[in-house]
């Protein structure tokens, strides 16, 4: 626990299910309670279909629960509609996926110009340069992600996630799809760029390695929280 | 599991997916274009048939001086055709002691065969229709007869050897059609009355025609067996024959509709071939799978032919079904146009539906498919793998290639075929050699302003290469909706200002140069205003270029049946409405010349051209004339025509008669009545039955153009979703992304309507531009209209191009925007 501010804070969040044929309710999360605070960093674990991805969601306003409450970056996220709930998000939350999502006919420059200029961050080319140089890809801007291995595009992802300098980051698998050498090489330029900007970082892992370079970890079964 | 029942079922998983929904709707539309007006225009091209017959009195017709086989008769009666014959000369009545020149006619008791004969009791009285011939011993009168012999019905003339009674009035004679100019009023007896007055002498100028009708098959093959026994003085006639005004419309109908129906398959064509990646690209992971599996190259091949096989099958019966159920409404609604219900129509347009089907699938979709069976198994672990592409100019050869044959097919005109063909070959290859060009100079332009605006303009030049299929799509579908809209609203303006309420409906012939002043004061008086007094000169035509005709011989029927009859030859100072110059230039009024200017029509048919000569013989005098222009005319104008028009500057020294025409308002028939009755050697003619025809016509075909029209729409619409589909994906992963990092939903509707917006306003100048040069080429080449390009058809384009893509994008966006980010995310992982 570095500062004492909270970044997100979940209070007995829950998510069910609907079966579109039985109408039968399942329930995904059940009574999570969670609070990140500034510059933490915290790890959610737990075996494939426990809902990490779901809270995921929810923590980072993507979605919203069937019952409780998420706060984010001191807002509750259930007073703001779809748009207010962006504009929280818009250069103060970042991103990276298991699948790294970048825009295919985007190179690997304006992939991290993006976020900057749709915030209207001024000066988005050289900071996204700054940035790509950052993880080590200073020779591969003008490239497009087809043309870039696994490990390379997950770095181009991190350095789009970590442009805006936000204050939270939300990783969901960040080296699920990458082998274990550049796995390392990703977990490693992530925790070095979390340290440095003291970005709170949320990650969802299998990973028992990057989960235990966190603060902390929690797990979870069945949807609910079990001890880590 | 076989190739049949797997083609089955991946084929039923597959319909979930739009693309192939979209590929089904695009080759199913165009089915039903081509099959709705194969039917109609069979349908209705029957009737026209019969149509033209009535204003002929039959379906074919044979003319010659001299008696003709009488075993025709029996033959054709053998072959199920009704034949009938009349016999036709010039003769002098008397009554009492004053004579008059009538054009006689003998028929045969089933006079007419097609077509009505129309009588009165009494001048001017309530018509109705004959039947049969007069009988023995009576005549029947034109009303100038009994004015210029001081007769009432009832009252005796001697035609040659007999004493005949005069009976009745002819209102309306069915085949008078080319003889309108005739100086002598009919009189029509039965044919023994004619061999009972003994006028058919050796020396006689007698016309015999035989009439033949029944059912079109019969038609054909009894012109087929004539054709082959006709003398060189024979002159055989069907369609072709009368009625230009009918015919000349009815072919502009057609080749409307023709238009319709191929701008439909060509934006069906368009809508498959931007579908088609993407269906081939969702195809692409379930034959890895399949090949991983142990599937050969020649069982995928087999899998995706038979499925080939049963789209193009399904979408010929669900095209086929749809193209019956709208001709069959239009008919339905057309009923009431026509007195006997429409003949059901042919197989042809049954085997057009399905070959387009087919050649569409041919040339869009298989070339793709087939490719399938050299996918790698490898790429279940490799996404990056894939089958090699086809080259971009063989599937767009490929596709133009199926498009042409459909085209050239479907058009009955081959320079529709050709304006249509050539303009899209022009407009694809400018899209594709400067589409990405353009897009990039776009997003160039657009690089300022808040993010949305950059972010979509951007977009144009991030995905040029699709945005090139797009625009190509858009500017197809564009162009053909502009090309129809153009033609439409022109050819139906044209026809509406022509048939108007003030068209003229009278024609007044036979004025002599003594009468026409009276004729002016006597319409002023009576508030009938004549329009514009034609002189017409008759003449034979004996010379061109120096030869004697009848040292010529021409290919084209037409020209060797105007060398044997008399030219009517008119002229003007200024070129007449309704007429345009094809070559040559009209003549100054100061000229000294003898200019004439020709038919473009005729000219064609005698091989003349501008600077030859044509020599006339006008009542003994001869006449040369330099021809210094061709002339299109417009046959349906409802406007006095002529074939040769001379410079007024020839004719002074000439005798001639006039012409004019005007137009009487209902309820003015007393005053035409008295009109007629005071001037009895003008010929007075009745066009409105004519008129009332090509009012139908233009009715039916309106109904016909508009459902045709809206079929296009629906083409139309589905190339723009296929546009659509064709970036959804990357679009979807876009928002995904977009949204998560923050990005409101406003902020990415307006980069949707930015980059839409961009892509319809191009597409809509390359249409618009495409479309105004098509659609001048073919208003002056087929359909004979004045065209000129205005700035409206550009705006127009542009602005039907940014309206359609902008909306339809704008749905798509929202459809995105709706959902929660997460779940979007979902979708895209």
């Amino acid at each position: 626990m570095r500062d004492a501010v909270a970044v997100v804070q979940a209070k007995s969040v829950s998510r069910y299910f609907y079966s579109p044929d039985s109408g039968e309710k399942l329930m995904i999360l059940g009574g999570i309670d969670l609070t990140i605070h500034a510059g933490a960093s915290l790890a959610i674990v737990g075996p494939s279909g426990a809902g990490k991805s779901t809270l995921l969601g929810l923590l980072a306003g993507l979605d919203l629960p069937d019952a409780g409450e998420v706060r984010l970056l001191g807002e509750r996220l259930a007073d703001l509609d779809e748009d207010r709930r962006a504009r929280l998000r818009a250069g103060r939350v970042g991103f990276v996926f298991q699948s790294f999502q970048l825009l295919p006919a985007f190179t690997a420059l304006e992939n991290v110009m993006l976020p900057l200029e749709m915030t209207g961050i001024g000066d988005a080319r050289a900071r996204a340069m700054r940035w790509l140089q950052a993880v080590g890809l200073a020779q591969r801007v003008h490239h497009r992600p087809a043309a870039l291995s696994g490990g390379e595009q997950q770095r181009v992802a991190l350095a789009r996630a970590f442009a805006v300098e936000p204050a939270v980051l939300f990783a969901d698998e960040p080296t699920g799809n990458l082998d274990r050498r550049s796995g390392l090489q990703v977990a490693e330029v992530l925790f070095q760029l979390q340290r440095g900007r003291r970005t709170a970082v949320i990650l969802v892992t299998h990973d028992a390695e990057l989960a235990a370079r966190c603060d902390r970890q929690v797990r979870i079964v069945d949807g609910v929280l079990a001890a880590a | 599991m076989n190739a049949l029942t797997l083609a089955v079922r991946l084929l039923r998983r597959d319909l979930r997916d739009r693309s192939l929904s979209i590929l089904l709707a695009a080759l199913v539309t165009a089915v039903a274009a081509v099959a709705a007006i194969g039917f109609l225009i069979d349908r209705t091209g029957q009737v026209v048939e019969r149509q033209a017959g009535a204003l002929r009195g039959a379906d074919l017709t044979v003319e010659s001086a001299h008696p003709m086989p009488e075993d025709w008769q029996a033959q054709a009666a053998a072959r199920g055709l009704r034949a009938g014959e009349s016999i036709a000369l010039r003769t002098v009545v008397f009554h009492g002691a004053r004579n008059q020149l009538v054009a006689l006619k003998a028929v045969g008791d089933r006079y007419p065969l097609r077509g009505e004969l129309r009588v009165a009791d009494r001048p001017f009285g309530r018509a109705y229709p004959a039947v049969g011939a007069p009988p023995p011993g009576e005549a029947w009168v034109e009303p100038r007869v009994l004015f210029a012999l001081g007769l009432a019905i009832g009252d005796r003339v001697e035609l040659g050897y007999a004493t005949v009674r005069v009976t009745r009035v002819i209102v309306a004679e069915p085949d008078r059609g080319a003889d309108v100019f005739q100086l002598a009023p009919r009189m029509l007896v039965a044919l023994p009355t004619l061999a009972q007055a003994k006028l058919v002498t050796p020396h006689a100028r007698v016309r015999y025609r035989k009439l033949y009708a029944g059912e079109p098959d019969d038609v054909a093959q009894w012109r087929a067996w004539l054709s082959e026994r006709l003398a060189p003085t024979h002159r055989l006639q069907g369609r072709d024959g009368v009625n230009r005004e009918f015919l000349s419309a009815m072919a502009r109908v057609e080749g409307f509709l023709g238009l319709a129906s191929l701008t439909t398959v060509l934006l069906a064509a368009a809508a498959v071939a931007v579908a088609v990646g993407r269906y081939r690209e969702r195809q692409i992971d379930s034959v890895a799978l399949l090949r991983a599996f142990g599937m050969t190259g020649g069982g995928v091949l087999r899998v995706y032919g038979w499925q080939m096989l049963m789209v193009t099958l399904s979408a010929a019966a669900l095209g086929l079904a749809l193209g019956w159920v709208i001709q069959a409404l239009l008919a339905w609604r057309l009923a009431d146009l026509f007195a006997a219900p429409l003949p059901a129509p042919g197989l042809q347009p049954l085997v057009a539906g399905v070959l387009t089907a087919l050649a569409t699938m041919l040339g869009f979709i298989a070339p793709g498919l087939l490719r399938l069976r050299q996918t790698p198994p490898l790429r279940v672990l490799r996404r990056d793998l894939g089958p090699p592409r086809l080259a971009f100019w063989v599937s767009g050869a490929l596709g133009l290639a199926a498009i042409a044959a459909i085209v050239g097919w479907q058009a009955g005109d081959p320079r529709l075929a050709a304006g249509v063909l050539v303009g899209v070959a022009v407009l694809l290859s400018a899209v594709l050699a400067l589409g990405g060009l353009a897009l990039n100079l776009t997003a160039r332009a657009l690089r300022f302003g808040p993010w949305a605006l950059r972010f979509g303009a951007g977009n144009l030049r991030r995905r040029a290469g699709v945005g090139v299929l797009q625009l190509a799509g858009f500017a197809v579908g564009l162009l053909s909706l502009l090309l129809l809209g153009l033609l439409r609203g022109d050819l139906l303006a044209a026809w509406e200002n022509r048939l108007s309420q003030g068209a003229p409906n009278y024609f007044l012939i036979n004025v002599q140069a003594s009468d026409r002043a009276p004729l002016q004061a006597a319409m002023a008086d009576r508030g009938l205003a004549a329009a514009q007094f034609y002189p017409v000169l008759r003449g034979r035509l004996t010379h061109l270029n120096g030869v004697a005709v009848a040292a010529l011989s021409f290919e084209s029927l037409r020209a060797g049946n105007f060398v044997n009859r008399d030219f009517n030859l008119s002229t003007a100072t200024a070129l007449p409405t309704g007429n345009r110059i094809q070559s040559g230039q009209w003549w100054r009024a100061e000229s000294q010349q003898a200019e004439a200017s020709l038919e473009a029509g005729l000219a064609r048919d005698f091989g003349l051209s501008v600077g030859d000569t044509m020599a006339f013989d006008i009542a003994g005098t001869p006449l040369s004339l330099r021809i210094t222009s061709l002339r299109r005319v417009q046959w349906d104008s409802m406007q006095p025509n002529f074939f040769v028009l001379a410079h007024p500057r020839v004719i002074p020294e000439m005798q001639s008669s006039y012409l004019t025409s005007f137009h009487a308002p209902a309820g003015s028939d007393d005053r035409v009545a008295a009109l007629a009755r005071q001037f009895p050697t003008v010929t007075l003619l009745d066009v409105r039955a004519v008129i009332g025809q090509v009012r139908t016509l233009v009715n039916r075909a309106t109904l016909a153009i508009e459902a045709v029209f809206g079929l296009s729409l629906i083409a139309g619409v589905i190339v723009f979703l296929a546009a659509f589909e064709a970036s959804a994906a990357t679009r979807r992963q876009e928002v995904a992304v977009l949204r998560s990092f923050g990005a409101r939903r406003s902020q990415l509707l307006w980069a949707a309507v930015v980059e839409w917006v961009a892509l319809g306003a191009l597409a809509g100048v390359v249409a618009a531009v495409t479309a105004t040069a098509i659609a001048m080429a073919l208003a002056a080449q087929v359909f004979n209209l004045p065209l000129s390009p205005t700035a409206s058809t550009l705006a127009t384009g542009i602005a039907g191009g940014v309206a359609l893509a902008a909306t339809a994008g704008l749905i798509s966006a929202w459809r995105m925007l709706r959902q929660p980010p997460n779940a979007l995310m979902r979708a895209v992982d």
